[in-house]
């Protein structure tokens, strides 16, 4: 082994794809908040508000969660798949429209990417807010339905008070999560069309285990840990300036 | 926050982070050891997955045991794979013997993982009887560092289903297919299998770097040369009039011919699955491939022909390559001869005893009861007529295939055989699979820019960064 000071690190955030890499990695994130933050809250709702056959409804939207990762990459390739035999196109073919690229269409692929990771998370994340919306009292709820408050108005002043804490903890944890992506694009895309949906964790990878450069992909490894820890005491900083 | 930043907790955190960035200091070395025994373990040995094939070698083992009591041989089912390969190198579990695609050689010699078998085979003569036209292959600083596994030597060419050639139209009044001679050629011929099957005349691999692999053939044949030395340094230079007309070409097969797969991002095993069910008429590939398309698509190569890579305005030129031997270079002196007699027990090596003969025999039986490709022969490794013949008449004898469709491939007629290019070739396949993945979805790409900035990133992040 011979040491080489940070040359790794030069030749990383020096190479012509890093901040495209990056960017993709954090537009995984954004739109993983914009497409995925609100579905599992709903799910939740719903869960908690279904009063028959509940268990059934608890097991079967659990389902999407415990299926493999890759299996449900592959599951949904073939959604997206680009010829008219595609589920998707399929089904829209029955009103006439597309067939669609779907994946290869460089400007939807992060998207359609995060519409079928949020499939497969959203059941794990709805059951921490169930258990969240378990705990809140009914008493309070029966109060503010005495004092003339709406399924609105209850919402915001009691359920979302009561699971905040659960809601700051999942969204950092889904900003870990994403940023980190690589399963995804990799079985899904490849990363292409031309690394339109490749990431910060698919390029350590691919340095490690497509080009026997372990020593950049493991300086790279050290940057994206980095990025992660500023992204994430960053949102902490924010989140205490908005409680204050 | 601020409980996190105190104390023994700050003082952890720094310490963590420094070996953090420390353990990104470090440049790729040598790792592992070796035993010291006269023990080797055998890559590449078939798993219980391949039961014929593992019953084979088993017997072939059995043999090899009773004939030298004084080596002992572990069986090592690992396959070469860039997945997994560093774990096994870095963690000492690589078998002694196993076989990686040339590409890979500098790296793993860089990484310390390879043996110099130069002085070796000196000595037992096997140097002097190696195919030198592959030593390209082999061969790296004036040293010998593998040895090309039999049957693996290939050159490329593209293979057609003939049912879907009948059905366009496409054959002679012997039954035989029109073969097109040049890539414009190949694009016509591709367009009528479309308009006649409304299948995909031709599957292009795009991902996984072997878009970039099967795109040098195109390139060569359009003049395109991808990188010089100057001065110990390499220059990428395919962003040139040749290869750009090279990609543009690649780009009209989709928006001006319409003829490749509509399931763009393609790997070769997906292009040979699209082959074998009838949804592509031709892919570009090599016999050796051929085996695992029928292993794990079920092809029926007795529907299959195989012509010449076509011309293009500098010629016909194929990529040329093979799987090669090599052993972990912390094997001791009777590890090496130990594995290097097994090579030759199992058929590999450059004798033709009657238990290599026995052993060839029976590969070509097993092979054609698998319905694999027997009947084309492969380019030789060791200069050996008399090996040769063997293996012509026994390939004969075992055929699956009528080897008049496989003639104009086997003719290699006016074909350049070339070598991929020394440096960075897997990242040079893959800034050519980026390019290729665009002009094949975006109908706007525009071919010269893209060219220019893979050439600019090759050279950039690779080939300046390892001069």
């Amino acid at each position: 082994m011979e040491f080489v000071g940070f040359l790794n690190y030069i030749n990383v955030v020096t190479d012509t794809l890093f901040l495209h890499t990056l960017w993709n990695s954090l537009t995984y994130v954004l739109l993983s908040f914009v497409v995925g933050f609100i579905p599992p809250i709903i799910l939740a709702i719903l869960l908690n508000e279904v009063i028959h056959w509940n268990k059934l409804f608890r097991i079967s939207s659990y389902i999407p969660y415990v299926s493999p990762f890759l299996a449900v990459s592959i599951i949904w390739a073939n959604i997206y798949h680009p010829s008219s035999g595609g589920l998707l196109n399929m089904f829209l073919g029955k009103f006439g429209i597309g067939p669609h690229v779907w994946l290869l269409d460089s400007r939807l692929t992060i998207l359609l990417i995060i519409i079928s990771m949020t499939w497969n998370g959203c059941p794990g994340t709805a059951i921490i807010y169930l258990a969240a919306l378990k705990s809140i009292s009914q008493e309070w709820y029966e109060s503010a339905t005495i004092d003339g408050a709406g399924v609105w108005r209850k919402f915001m002043h009691i359920t979302l008070p009561s699971i905040s804490p659960v809601l700051l903890l999942m969204a950092v944890k889904q900003v870990i999560a994403v940023f980190q992506v690589m399963e995804q694009p990799l079985v899904m895309t490849g990363g292409g069309p031309n690394n339109a949906s490749t990431t910060l964790n698919l390029t350590i990878y691919d340095m490690a285990f497509k080009y026997m450069q372990v020593d950049r992909s493991l300086a790279l490894g050290v940057v994206s840990f980095l990025i992660l820890v500023i992204i994430t005491v960053g949102y902490f900083y924010l989140q205490n300036r908005i409680e204050e | 926050m601020k409980n996190l930043f105190n104390g023994l907790g700050r003082m952890m955190l720094i310490v963590c982070l420094i070996a953090l960035v420390f353990s990104g200091c470090a440049k790729t070395g040598t790792f592992g050891g070796g035993d010291g025994k006269v023990t080797i373990s055998i890559g590449n040995y078939p798993s219980d997955a391949q039961p014929k094939l593992r019953e084979q070698m088993d017997k072939l083992y059995n043999e090899f045991i009773a004939k030298n009591p004084d080596i002992n041989v572990e069986k090592d089912t690992w396959y070469f794979d860039l997945r997994t390969y560093l774990t096994k190198a870095a963690s000492g579990q690589l078998p002694t013997l196993y076989t990686i695609y040339p590409t890979e050689l500098k790296n793993i010699i860089n990484l310390g993982y390879a043996y110099d078998l130069s002085e070796t085979l000196d000595k037992n003569g096997w140097a002097d009887m190696l195919n030198k036209n592959y030593e390209k292959l082999y061969k790296y600083d004036n040293k010998i560092y593998g040895i090309p596994k039999r049957g693996s030597l290939y050159e490329m060419g593209i293979l057609c289903n003939i049912d879907m050639f009948k059905e366009a139209g496409l054959v002679d009044s012997n039954g035989m297919p029109i073969y097109p001679s040049t890539w414009d050629e190949l694009a016509n011929t591709a367009q009528k299998i479309k308009e006649k099957t409304g299948k995909a005349g031709l599957g292009m691999a795009t991902m996984n770097n072997h878009g970039g692999w099967h795109f040098m053939n195109l390139a060569w044949a359009y003049g395109t040369e991808f990188m010089v030395k100057e001065n110990d340094t390499y220059k990428a230079i395919f962003a040139s009039p040749e290869g750009i007309s090279a990609m543009q070409y690649i780009k009209d097969l989709k928006w001006k011919y319409d003829v490749v797969q509509s399931e763009i991002l393609a790997n070769v095993a997906d292009c040979g699955r699209m082959f074998a069910v009838g949804d592509v008429g031709m892919v570009i590939t090599q016999p050796s491939m051929i085996d695992q398309f029928v292993q794990k698509f079920d092809l029926d190569v007795s529907k299959c022909a195989m012509f010449r890579m076509p011309a293009g305005p500098k010629g016909r030129y194929s990529l040329t390559s093979a799987e090669i031997y090599i052993i972990r270079e912390d094997a001791t002196e009777q590890q090496v001869d130990a594995a290097l007699k097994w090579i030759e027990h199992i058929g590999d090596g450059p004798s033709l005893t009657d238990e290599v003969k026995n052993a060839l025999e029976e590969s070509y039986k097993l092979k054609n009861s698998e319905n694999k490709l027997v009947g084309v022969r492969y380019s030789p490794v060791w200069n050996s007529p008399e090996m040769l013949e063997f293996e012509r008449e026994v390939s004969q004898k075992y055929a699956t295939v009528d080897v008049k469709y496989f003639e104009d491939y086997l003719s290699g007629k006016d074909v350049t055989y070339s070598f991929e290019p020394e440096r960075s070739v897997q990242q040079l396949y893959a800034v050519l699979d980026s390019v290729i993945q665009e002009v094949l979805t975006n109908k706007d790409a525009d071919v010269e820019s893209l060219m220019k900035k893979a050439q600019n990133d090759l050279q950039l992040n690779y080939l300046d960064k390892e001069q």
